[in-house]
């Protein structure tokens, strides 16, 4: 997942302290499946409550709900157009702070280019090369690392800023029809069916250290 | 002739000689604010303030407004020249001024600025405005005058002014300028000495009046309002942009005309106003002055288009002046840094006539049985605010009476609804039972933030099962909330009694007890709003230890220190924040795991506490002082906080 992808919203969790990323990929088959985001804030709803009632807090700008919903629409259109995509859905729940993004896929190349597409309207100004993020060929499957450039923006934040996202995480959770015969990330967990693998950590661990995002899964 | 033209001379250099700046600031001026920029350089410790200083310069709003329009000239930065004001040949240790007037053709803010250079000055006024520049030589004051569209000044060796004029959207008001508003504040034409200057605009340079010479009078002449209809005909076109040229000009030539005028020493002026001299004499770092009277007249004059007010058809003009509060009052803020503290004193000036009124309402102490109510051992900041009820509702009712009577004056040839709303309104509050309405609840009250308490908050997250399936689930997490508490004293119990038996049957109220109940605020959080009426107190807090514990005050041990409680009993207004336990609250309620907030962090470590507090009613006036004290007593206030504000903006 590229992270500027949701970068307006990541300055609002920034400030909200405490929230969750999933992103899901679940695979029907060996090229296609069904993506899904999640990004919970429900744990700070009521500093969300609070903020939005703001234009700006340390500086940084609190988008509106209408801003949000825009963001989100754009991203979904730009998903909706991409060759091999189909299903694109999103919820918004501002109530609880919780948001999914969910979409099928015929290949993971649909995949790769879904995503970069939706990051493309987030970076309109500094477009970020064309990346991919999964690759899955002669049964392996391959979590890249996330382009150093595509959280330049999230790098600046300074360390003592960073101590108010100590509690976000961001997981990532991959459902495969085959078995799993080994991860390289040793972080991963792997299910007890040996057919999903799961990797939870820090946003600001992430932030610091893209590389964590690595895994090879192996079937 | 040429005796003529001396004692012109003579008496032009008479009016002159102004012994101060204030002499040039018009009595009918609403609001001066000042300040010292030798004192605030000094203060600051080369740490830059003037950042702060934006709300008080006005420049640069046509470029805002007109981004198409380049040639916008501002003939002098303000920003820079607040900035290094000694490049600029400024006399920093005087005290610059700065005002807004309004005149027929033109409104906009003077700023008045003590000079020790001229030619220093001079040098710095930008050269680049082209065409648009219009640069006179003033013989009324000796000195010389550089306008343009937005900004224009005039200086001679002792002062400069500098006169920013107001944008107005509407387009051809960028030539023909706003609607007139009547009577002009600063009043021109009533100068002792002759005032027969004449401008000619196509030599840009101001000669004095040969007989039978034909000239523009532009103190009497309004300058041209022109109106244009949108035309494809380009003759016409080019004609109409000569038109709006020339408009222009006429306007600078007005403009200039003001300018040297406002370095004259003003027939009626700040310096015969003790109190303004009073507060200029006692050297403060800055100070801003009203003059309620002007203020308001001048309010009342205002072109209506501009305000999103209904018109004034149906008020009294003088309404300003005559009402009994407005009338002679002012009133004066002043700031002041010093070491180790920052001052800031409000002092209100009265008429005679209003004054006891004002001076009755604070003839109150608070009550000291609302003291018990206040949890002491977590205390972060309180208010308390008593004021004698009884007194106050005779000030209402000669405010609103006095007002009333000025808004629907029976003078004014007006509809009869309108003439007879005071009459009604009148017997309308006959029949309004007093005692209920104002001395249930008196306005003795203290409000206090009694530290965090524990809230239990729903929220949703995710479980996983052994094959890392999704499964949504409701958990709930406790979180701080600030413990807030407002107790009012009572007066007649037994109408509080009724009032809040009446008010606790609404639907949205729970009872909880004959004298309790509760306002539950949201599903998910916990938080509960409760209502509590005793012997003496009437309160509101979400507080729930209070409520169900303590609800007869708490034992003394636990309540404020005799320091906090001898000075809430010795103002009728007392506010104090404690502000390192405030932050350290704060910090540790919203913070995850327990990691200072490097914000928080670096004002702990210089704010101390915070207290304001009235001084008594004395000479018709009545004050307030607030004090923000900081930890470092060895260095000044303002370069501790400046240092502070950039060290957080570092964050």
């Amino acid at each position: 997942m590229k992270f500027k992808f949701i970068l307006p919203l990541m300055l609002a969790f920034c400030v909200s302290g405490c929230f969750e990323i999933i992103e899901e990929v679940n695979y029907k088959d060996k090229e296609s499946g069904v993506y899904i985001l999640t990004v919970n804030c429900s744990k700070s709803k009521t500093k969300l409550k609070t903020l939005s009632k703001l234009d700006t807090f340390l500086g940084a700008k609190i988008p509106k709900e209408a801003e949000i919903r825009e963001s989100f629409a754009i991203a979904q259109d730009a998903i909706a157009k991409t060759k091999g995509i189909s299903n694109v859905q999103q919820t918004m729940d501002f109530e609880n702070y919780i948001a999914t993004l969910t979409f099928s896929f015929d290949n993971t190349e649909s995949l790769n280019q879904a995503i970069n597409n939706a990051a493309q309207t987030s970076s309109k100004k500094n477009p970020l090369p064309y990346t991919n993020v999964f690759t899955y060929k002669n049964n392996v499957f391959m979590r890249h690392k996330t382009p150093n450039d595509s959280v330049s923006d999230l790098s600046k934040i300074k360390n003592s800023q960073l101590n108010l996202i100590g509690d976000a995480t961001i997981t990532s959770i991959y459902r495969f029809a085959n078995e799993i015969i080994k991860t390289s990330n040793k972080k991963a967990l792997v299910s007890k069916n040996k057919k999903a693998v799961m990797l939870k950590q820090t946003i600001s661990d992430v932030i610091l250290e893209p590389e964590l995002f690595i895994n090879t899964i192996t079937f | 002739m040429k005796y003529i033209y001396l004692g012109l001379v003579l008496i032009l250099l008479k009016n002159t000689q102004a012994q101060s700046l204030t002499d040039y600031i018009p009595t009918n001026t609403g609001f001066v604010f000042s300040m010292n920029l030798g004192q605030l350089n000094a203060k600051s410790n080369q740490l830059d303030y003037t950042q702060y200083l934006k709300p008080f310069i006005n420049q640069n709003r046509y470029n805002y407004f007109d981004e198409s329009n380049t040639s916008n000239c501002t003939v002098i930065s303000l920003k820079d020249l607040l900035k290094t004001p000694t490049e600029f040949g400024l006399d920093i240790n005087n005290n610059l001024y700065v005002y807004s007037v309004s005149t027929s053709d033109f409104s906009g803010t003077v700023y008045l600025l003590p000079l020790l250079d001229q030619k220093k000055f001079e040098a710095k006024l930008l050269q680049d405005c082209g065409t648009n520049q219009l640069k006179n030589t003033s013989f009324l004051v000796n000195g010389k005058i550089y306008t343009s569209k937005e900004t224009s000044v005039c200086f001679n060796e002792k002062a400069a002014v500098i006169f920013i004029k107001n944008y107005s959207y509407n387009y051809y008001n960028n030539y023909a300028i706003a609607a007139p508003a009547e009577p002009p504040p600063m009043d021109v034409t009533e100068m002792e000495a002759p005032q027969e200057i004449s401008i000619d605009t196509s030599a840009a340079v101001a000669t004095p009046i040969e007989e039978g010479e034909e000239t523009i009078d532009i103190e009497t002449e309004q300058t041209p309002s022109i109106e244009y209809e949108s035309s494809s005909n380009y003759e016409e076109d080019s004609l109409a942009i000569k038109e709006r040229e020339k408009a222009e000009l006429l306007l600078q030539a007005s403009i200039a005309d003001f300018l040297e005028k406002c370095l004259i020493a003003q027939p009626e002026n700040y310096t015969s106003n003790r109190n303004f001299q009073k507060l200029n004499s006692e050297k403060h770092d800055a100070f801003f002055y009203v003059n309620t009277s002007a203020a308001m007249s001048s309010y009342m004059n205002f072109p209506r288009q501009f305000t999103i007010y209904p018109p004034l058809s149906a008020l009294d003009k003088n309404m300003g002046t005559n009402t009994i509060l407005n009338s002679e009052m002012n009133a004066s803020y002043t700031i002041d840094f010093d070491n180790g503290k920052a001052t800031v004193k409000v002092l209100s000036s009265y008429s005679p006539k209003s004054f006891p009124y004002v001076e009755n309402c604070y003839d109150a102490k608070q009550s000291k049985k609302l003291l018990k109510y206040i949890d002491g051992r977590n205390l972060l900041g309180y208010f308390s605010y008593a004021l004698n009820s009884k007194e106050m509702v005779k000030l209402y009712e000669v405010i609103y009476k006095d007002l009333f009577q000025n808004i629907y004056s029976p003078n004014k040839s007006i509809n009869i609804l309108d003439a007879n709303m005071l009459n009604a309104l009148e017997l309308l509050y006959a029949f309004v039972d007093k005692d209920m309405l104002y001395n249930s609840i008196k306005t003795q009250m203290i409000v206090a933030c009694t530290g965090f308490e524990d809230i239990h908050m729903k929220y949703t997250t995710y479980d996983y099962d052994d094959n890392f399936e999704r499964k949504e689930k409701t958990t709930e997490m406790v979180v701080k909330q600030p413990k807030m508490i407002m107790a009012a004293a009572l007066g007649n119990k037994e109408n509080a009694k009724k009032l809040f038996h009446i008010i606790s049957k609404f639907t949205v109220f729970t009872q909880l007890k004959e004298n309790v109940f509760v306002f539950y605020a949201n599903g998910n959080m916990r938080v509960n709003i409760y209502f509590a009426l005793t012997d003496d107190a009437f309160i509101i807090t979400n507080d729930a230890d209070l409520i169900t514990n303590n609800l007869k005050g708490y034992s003394k041990d636990k309540q404020m220190n005799k320091v906090d409680k001898s000075n809430i009993l010795a103002h009728n207004m007392v506010g104090k924040i404690f502000s390192q336990q405030l932050l350290t609250g704060i910090n540790d309620a919203y913070f995850s795991k327990g990691q200072p907030m490097p914000m928080f962090t670096k004002m702990m470590a210089q704010l101390s506490n915070f207290e304001m507090y009235n001084t008594q009613p004395k000479d018709n006036t009545v004050g307030m002082t607030a004090v923000l004290n900081l930890k470092d007593n060895s260095q000044n206030a303002l370069f501790q906080l400046l240092q502070m504000m950039t060290n957080v903006n570092e964050r």
